[in-house]
């Protein structure tokens, strides 16, 4: 069944993509077709900035690809696919903050060790999140929800994308730091949430900056804040948590390359090299930035040390904030 | 710009040959996977979503949106055939299609619901076109509050759906519950029932239980039991197709509720093509006057579920396309082939990308001329489907259904579940339990929960909230009617006229 599905995956591929010019970035990699592994569904955030990220290597090399969705367990399964598979540097995948540093400090039974079981690639993006509310709502900034919610604790009402997702923990954490009790209200996904804000039902939601984007465009719902260290040149007019008196506050959902552990020195920098020569395209750098996103790249190595501090920093979090799942 | 220069606009942005080529490839590829069984419309979206990379974005969208309402019509063709539906929202059909094929009239069925799916796909694009704005507005005022009350109608008012025995049935609805429980609870993130298997950590597939259940279990229950098929030749040439002056008669309400009904679950995210199937059936079981007669070839039994899931198609499309908020993982594909052009899909979509709104709007009537050009010659062609022997035909029905079912998720886990519940459903069919409410208590349970839970704690655990919110208290008065209704029948002794029955 497996083969069936490769051949036809492989055949749309073939039908679908024009010749491009072989600019041989190594001679004898990859000398077949490329699995990436996206670990969430079609559509998604990381499932469009891997396909876009791809499309370019893909364009830039000449090598193929076969884009492999294998969603489920908040992305632990489709990880936990990468990390057992051969560690020739022909099966990689996108990871990001929830299934590379959150999920094992979350989890009992995760199926791998971050920091052990993958091969660093390198980093790719890195998209804040934004605390919006109602256009009507009595808080016309930060300080104003923090007052309340201390003026009687448990008064604010804020919603997420889901329990344990990287916007869940950062409320927490800014719960944590700010000494506040808030009450966590979860959602699927951010369908019924902005309706839900839109019309007032819930205080506050926390979402990726890409999510809430086009609604705070549109004026439908006004962001409050954003949680990353410097403010987003997409919403110049928003600020920064930390600039609230919380000195360092930062949380990001960030998305990395990675491929099983053990992939040799040599083919970790020419997919280093083809990453970063992907990420420097200026087309790729428009499309990405629109929606709310930073690009990061760097090297491998970069990328290792990043990912052992984000690992203990999420772990710090999830202590902190008492969540835990099982 | 006035509506008539929108009109304008959007008709030659749809009719230039390229977006019209894209437009017959969608459709064209969606009625064709509709009509292999398994094959969803999530999995042929998800196959063909890189393709979108080398388009533009309206001919992408009209691509994609194709396989969308295309896969629906193509649906019901294996319902009605071979009692193995081409996806969910198509499994209400085969409870009346099917026996009308055993009885000769698969073909008057297929055109039927060809029309039928053609109607409820023209009001769906009518109130898109009119009223995307006003409606969407409304759909705003539903929250979880006003969802739970929703769910707990469908839930009342189709319980019985299938017919028989009530007591078998409500088995069934908890049995689909407790199947809908499983995997992480969305609120405090613990698994439940799921043996420490990460593949049931998100719950149990939708397809995987489906098709398992109609598709599986019937290929099982035919095994030995069929001879030859006996199909009277004379019955797939172009003239059996006809139906006759009553089905005629009898198809018009039907077809007029379940667009309507089809519509409504349309707009509401989260919803969608399936459950307005399932309510657009149960309305008319219980608004019909001899409900004895579906089950068991009843026209109206096609028509209804079959306008509903097609005018449910077109008008997910109004929360999608004019506020930015996806109903479903299709809608939300959708979204994401238009962010990889680079265009944010949200409220200001229609504003600032005219060209492409009313392209596509206007792409989805002429999808949906060809898609009627396209189905009413395939009938006959599909028709003599039946005259393919059994030990050829079912095999490869559970290879589609295996490969569908693979292709949601690329879970082998999944293919897997589809044998499980392949096995159960013929169990369960053996000692006649009906598989249709086992769907709904599926689908709506967990809907339920996430629902009642969210708004207890929107609400501070104040009860009162369902009867304080206007939209949510009408819902739940409509409810306690059909309870009472139903009681009244079941505790009053019956007289001889025509008093309805619990069913």
């Amino acid at each position: 069944m497996k083969l069936n599905i490769r051949r036809m995956t492989g055949a749309a591929l073939l039908v679908t993509s024009a010749v491009f010019a072989n600019t041989g970035l190594a001679q004898d990699f990859p000398g077949g077709n490329i699995t990436f592994t996206v670990p969430y569904p079609p559509g998604g955030g990381t499932d469009i900035m891997a396909r876009l990220v791809v499309e370019k290597i893909r364009e830039q090399s000449g090598w193929t690809f076969v884009v492999q969705n294998q969603p489920g367990a908040g992305g632990n399964i489709g990880l936990a696919q990468v990390s057992r598979s051969a560690p020739n540097g022909l099966n990689i995948g996108m990871g990001q903050t929830s299934n590379l540093a959150v999920n094992p400090s979350l989890y009992a039974d995760i199926p791998y060790d971050p920091v052990q079981d993958f091969t660093p690639l390198a980093a790719v993006a890195t998209q804040p999140m934004a605390i919006i509310t109602f256009p009507g709502s009595p808080f016309t900034n930060l300080g104003d929800l923090i007052e309340a919610a201390r003026a009687k604790p448990g008064s604010v009402l804020y919603g997420t994308p889901g329990t344990g997702t990287v916007s869940h923990l950062s409320m927490e954490l800014l719960a944590t730091r700010a000494g506040l009790k808030l009450d966590h209200v979860p959602y699927t996904g951010i369908a019924q949430a902005i309706s839900d804000v839109m019309g007032g039902v819930v205080d506050i939601y926390i979402g990726s900056l890409p999510s809430v984007l086009p609604h705070v465009r549109a004026g439908t719902v006004r962001a409050l804040a954003v949680t990353s260290p410097d403010r987003s040149s997409l919403l110049p007019d928003v600020p920064t948590v930390a600039s609230f008196g919380f000195d360092g506050f930062e949380t990001a959902d960030w998305k990395a390359i990675v491929g099983p552990a053990g992939i040799p020195a040599e083919r970790v920098e020419t997919l280093n090299a083809a990453i970063n020569a992907a990420l420097a395209d200026d087309s790729l750098r428009a499309v990405l930035e629109a929606e709310g996103s930073v690009i990061l790249g760097g090297s491998a190595e970069d990328l290792a040390s990043f990912l052992a501090e984000q690992v203990k920093l999420w772990a710090e979090v999830v202590e902190a904030s008492g969540a835990s799942v099982n | 710009m006035s509506f008539a220069d929108n009109l304008v606009l959007g008709l030659q942005t749809a009719l230039s040959w390229y977006n019209f080529f894209w437009c017959f490839a969608g459709v064209f590829l969606g009625t064709l996977l509709g009509v292999i069984p398994g094959i969803g419309v999530l999995a042929a979206i998800s196959m063909l979503f890189p393709l979108t990379f080398q388009l533009d974005a309206t001919a992408a969208l009209i691509m994609l949106a194709g396989i969308w309402y295309g896969t629906t019509y193509g649906g019901s063709t294996a319902a009605i055939l071979l009692n193995v539906p081409g996806s969910p929202a198509n499994a209400i059909t085969s409870l009346d299609g099917y026996p009308m094929t055993r009885q000769g009239r698969g073909g008057v069925a297929l055109l039927m619901t060809t029309v039928a799916s053609f109607f409820g796909g023209s009001v769906g694009i009518i109130l898109l076109m009119a009223f995307a704005g006003t409606i969407s507005s409304y759909a705003l005022r539903f929250s979880s509050a006003e969802y739970f009350s929703l769910m707990l109608l469908g839930l009342v008012a189709a319980s019985n759906i299938s017919g028989g025995s009530i007591i078998k049935g409500l088995i069934m609805v908890c049995l689909g519950v407790m199947f809908g429980i499983v995997g992480s609870d969305i609120y405090t993130g613990t698994r439940r029932f799921d043996f420490g298997i990460l593949d049931l950590a998100d719950g149990i597939n939708l397809i995987a239980l489906a098709m398992g259940l109609f598709g599986v279990a019937e290929v099982i229950a035919s095994v030995g039991k069929v001879h030859a098929q006996n199909v009277d030749p004379d019955s797939v040439k172009f003239s059996a197709m006809k139906p006759t002056r009553d089905d005629v008669r009898r198809s018009w309400f039907p077809m007029i509720r379940g667009s309507a009904v089809g519509s409504f679950f349309g707009t509401l995210p989260g919803t969608g093509p399936s459950i307005a199937a399932f309510m657009a059936y149960a309305i008319e079981r219980r608004s019909a006057k001899e409900p004895e007669r579906f089950g068991k070839g009843a026209i109206e039994g096609i028509m209804a579920p079959e306008s509903a899931n097609n005018a449910a198609d077109q008008t997910s499309f109004i929360p999608t396309l004019a506020l930015g908020i996806p109903g479903s993982a299709t809608m939300a594909l959708m979204l994401g082939a238009l962010m990889i052009h680079g265009i944010a899909p949200g409220p200001q979509l229609m504003t600032e990308q005219p060209s492409l709104f009313w392209g596509l709007v206007m792409s989805f009537w002429i999808g949906n001329i060809l898609l009627l050009i396209l189905n009413i010659p395939l009938i006959g062609l599909w028709v003599r489907l039946l005259m393919v022997p059994y030990q050829w035909l079912f095999p490869a029905v559970l290879m589609f259904i295996c490969i569908g079912t693979y292709s949601v998720n690329n879970s082998a886990f999944d293919v897997l579940l589809v044998a499980l519940f392949g096995c159960l459903g013929y169990g369960l069919r053996a000692f006649g339990y009906p598989a249709a409410p086992m769907l709904l208590g599926f689908v709506l349970g967990p809907m339920m929960e996430e629902h009642f839970r969210r708004a207890m704690l929107l609400s501070r655990g104040d009860l009162a909230t369902f009867i304080d919110r206007p939209i949510s208290a009408t819902v739940l008065a409509f409810t306690a009617i059909i309870l009472l209704w139903g009681l009244k029948s079941f505790i009053l002794p019956k007289k001889k006229t025509a008093t309805p029955p619990l069913a």
